[in-house]
């Protein structure tokens, strides 16, 4: 497939890589000719330099030829244009990032009379819509390092920490029995090297551990490696921006939680803006990373600190702060990826960046038909996704044993109607299933081979 | 002094004074309305009663204004959130500040209807005085900042029906029912109706605000809506402040709060010393104090049982610990609501709550200048 990434910053860069990996011919646009340099020189790509909704330009990058075309840029103007071109010229799949989405339609967010047909895209992407939803995730799942649904939301991936005091820890996986209905697929070593691991394999403290199951025994399954149990009554939010407020909202609208949540925003005009908005949440006016007067005592007794203010350098003082307070869980916005070992350093354990979660959303729309959902794990070393699979695909009736499932693929979870299956070597593929596969990057060139799922218009 | 012929020198002398002992005060540190009620107290006598009316007339103005000020930085969705959370601690004020004060003093052996009137007196914390000194102190966007102003509507919600039902005791030695439900109607009446007024009327005037906010006819239209509502307010026997207050949250609809604020500053300042002028004038001293001891009982009482309204409430309403501390120590003073109270009971009486009123409203400045010592200090003490 034919695809035009339009915008080479982090989201495109991580886009082009990933769609590269996966063999497809790919032509990036980006206005910026340092930009353009550095993306052709690490990609080995056709890197074109120019505005993205300049017609002459797209042609450049033979737009008719293409099946999807993404635009990624910083404006939400360029990208909206780009897409409105891109279909007119009869591209099949247009995808967009928006930041102000109530200027377009989506799906997710109001389309104030617009349709999407309309405006000619397809997909319209709103990272900070995105964020906060994985934010409020990591909310309800306190122990979690990630957490992503599937099947809506009957089995999900969970990645937990192991404790140092883990009855389990040091012990081979084929001795444990684990809360039954879940499964381990992978490992993340302290020192960074990633498994798929076998029944010889065993835990060590430290370790990041990858689970799939059934959504109701999560919780249980964390406590049995995590080993603790975090209450959450207190979030503070430090940033009233569209994340902070979108956050706010969805946890608003939790009406089985109790959370007291608190937004911490520097600007007047927005804290007035959000007590406006907001219904349930206490909006403050401060500089989250003002030590005096009231920020220190309330993200002191905070439960969950969310430093989501846009910079990340703030970001980074206010959850060191917050470590230093002793709040329980501290979820940081890191836009930068580059960061990440400066994260590392200073024990912020938990980041969350925008880029990789618009790039995973827009990755599952260049995959196939069938894909429901698809996350990239945090570490970039595999991907979780969802596809049922069709009738006519080659595994359909053999055993998992008998599928040659190549190493580095993983089915985690099957769900077949209502009931939750964790499968073994013995279970049956059926048609119409909702397989949720574990794989790494090596491995999901191989993935229609085995599920004989059709790219786009293919 | 005849106060038509020199209006000019009375009027331009009284600012003066204002002028005057308010600076003087900043220069010592003290709260500036303090010199205001103490200007009041001292000048009480030379005053006839036109001159105070005309007096009441402006300060009436200068505290609507305050209130209407305050209401603009309280839109509806704000207001709708913190009323969610404040009903609780406004019960639990009027059980420990109405129900404590009225018990003491009842055990002090006054009778029904004086310890009535005494737990009446002793229910609300002054709003002038309180809001008054958020704006001195700076402390207004603190997060107790908003916790008090919250318990504070709520008085001035609740304060109307106690009003009545306590003008009705005294009157008629009864109290109907139905009269006590038509004072929860209007209030019901004036919310509802300033709520829809807000949402279909105000939210679309945004555009007209933003249009002409710098043009002169700007503040014209501010101040209508805040007398207008303050006049229908007390025209229905509610609190004019509840009119005020609410002719802001409506205003606030527009989003332009911050500019409308700046042009009705300047004429609260103006207009406010002039109020807490009459709040001293309006106090009765004289000999003669009865029961010293329950004086002094339910003076304590009415410090400790703010501290406990302020500091559990503001828990409950999600104030960290030291937010809620300062909350508590922020809550004393007791003013304008109590002088109304107190002018039901009879001579003897209004001089013993006279001087308890005096009294917890200079030791609730005090305390609430001090909150956040004590704040510090407890926190302090906690953590070891």
């Amino acid at each position: 497939m034919h695809i035009v990434i339009i915008g080479g910053g982090d989201v495109g860069y991580e886009l082009a890589k990933n769609l590269k990996h996966k063999n497809q011919s790919i032509v990036v646009v980006d206005k910026n000719p340092a930009t353009v340099q550095t993306l052709g020189d690490r990609l080995d790509l056709p890197v074109i330099n120019g505005n993205g909704a300049n017609l002459d330009v797209l042609q450049k990058a033979r737009i008719k030829s293409a099946q999807m075309l993404i635009g990624v840029t910083e404006s939400d103007e360029v990208n909206i244009i780009a897409c409105m071109i891109a279909k007119t010229l009869g591209v099949q799949y247009t995808v967009a990032r928006v930041r102000r989405p109530e200027s377009a339609g989506s799906i997710d967010v109001d389309t104030r009379g617009l349709t999407q047909i309309q405006l000619g895209i397809d997909l319209i992407i709103s990272p900070e819509k995105t964020m906060a939803r994985e934010i409020a995730k990591r909310i309800y799942f306190p122990d979690a390092l990630e957490v992503e649904y599937y099947a809506e939301g009957k089995a999900m991936h969970m990645a937990v920490h192991v404790a140092e005091n883990a009855k389990i820890a040091n012990k081979p996986l084929h001795e444990l029995t684990l809360p039954k209905g879940c499964i381990i697929v992978g490992i993340k070593r302290a020192d960074g090297d990633f498994l798929l691991p076998g029944g010889s394999d065993s835990f060590s403290p430290g370790d990041k551990v990858y689970l799939i199951g059934k959504t109701e025994i999560m919780t249980e399954a964390s406590w049995y490696l995590h080993r603790t149990k975090t209450r959450i009554n207190r979030v503070v939010i430090l940033g009233g921006g569209d994340i902070g407020s979108s956050l706010a909202t969805l946890l608003e609208s939790e009406a089985k939680q109790s959370w007291l949540v608190k937004i911490i925003e520097k600007d007047e005009q927005r804290v007035d803006e959000l007590n406006r908005v907001l219904s349930r949440t206490i909006v403050l006016q401060g500089d989250g990373t003002d030590l005096s007067y009231f920020n220190e005592e309330e993200i002191s007794e905070a439960d969950v600190l969310v430093a989501v203010t846009g910079d990340d350098r703030t970001n980074m003082v206010a959850s060191v702060m917050a470590r230093k307070l002793g709040v329980q869980k501290v979820i940081t916005e890191v836009t930068r990826i580059g960061y990440a070992p400066v994260y590392d350093a200073l024990e912020i354990a938990e980041t969350i960046n925008p880029h990789l979660i618009t790039a995973s959303k827009i990755l599952k729309y260049t995959r196939w038909e069938d894909v429901l959902s698809l996350s990239l794990l945090q570490d970039e070393v595999a991907e979780t996704m969802e596809l049922v699979l069709p009738d006519t695909a080659e595994v359909v009736g053999k055993k998992i044993s008998e599928a040659g499932f190549p190493r580095g693929l993983l089915v985690g979870t099957i769900v077949r109607g209502q009931k939750v299956i964790i499968p073994d070597g013995d279970t049956r593929l059926m048609a119409d299933d909702h397989l949720i596969i574990f794989s790494m990057p090596k491995a999901c060139s191989k993935l229609d081979r085995y599920f004989a799922c059709k790219l786009p218009n293919h | 002094m005849d106060f038509g012929e020199h209006l000019f020198l009375v009027g331009g002398a009284m600012l003066f004074l204002f002028f005057l002992a308010n600076f003087i005060f900043q220069r010592f540190k003290l709260p500036s309305l303090l010199a205001y009620v103490f200007l009041g107290m001292a000048l009480a006598g030379l005053l006839t009663g036109s001159e105070l009316d005309i007096i009441d007339q402006i300060s009436r103005i200068g505290i609507v204004l305050l209130f209407f000020l305050l209401g603009l930085h309280f839109p509806l969705n704000r207001l709708v959130n913190i009323s969610r959370r404040v009903w609780k601690v406004g019960v639990m004020d009027i059980g420990f500040n109405f129900g404590g004060s009225f018990l003491i003093a009842y055990l002090f052996g006054f009778d029904l209807m004086a310890a009535l009137i005494i737990g009446g007196v002793a229910y609300a914390t002054s709003s002038s005085i309180t809001v008054k000194m958020l704006e001195e102190s700076g402390r207004l966007k603190t997060p107790e900042g908003e916790f008090k102003l919250a318990l504070l509507i709520f008085e001035d919600l609740a304060a109307p029906v106690m009003v009545s039902f306590l003008v009705g005791l005294s009157t008629q030695g009864a109290i109907s029912a139905g009269a006590v439900g038509v004072i929860f109607l209007k209030v019901l009446l004036v919310t509802v109706f300033s709520i829809l007024l807000a949402y279909q009327g105000f939210r679309r005037l945004d555009v007209f605000v933003t249009r002409y906010i710098n043009r002169d006819f700007m503040p014209l239209l501010a101040m209508a809506v805040a007398l207008i509502f303050a006049g229908i307010a007390e025209a229905m026997d509610l609190s004019k402040l509840l009119g005020a207050f609410l002719a802001g949250v409506m205003l606030s609809e527009t989003g332009m709060s911050k500019d409308l604020s700046k042009l009705i500053v300047p004429l609260k300042d103006i207009s406010l010393p002039f109020f807490f002028f009459w709040f001293g004038t309006s106090i009765t001293f004289g000999t003669g104090v009865i029961s010293p001891i329950a004086l002094v009982v339910l003076i304590f009482w009415a410090i400790v049982a703010k501290l406990i309204v302020g500091f559990w409430g503001g828990r409950l309403y999600g104030l960290s610990f030291k937010g809620a501390v300062r909350a508590a120590f922020s809550l004393t003073p007791r003013g304008e609501f109590s002088v109304v109270i107190a002018a039901l009971a009879d001579a003897v009486l209004r001089v013993f709550l006279g001087i308890y009123i005096v009294v917890t409203a200079i030791i609730g400045v005090y305390l609430f200048r001090k909150a956040p010592f004590f704040a510090d200090h407890l926190a302090r003490y906690k953590k070891k």
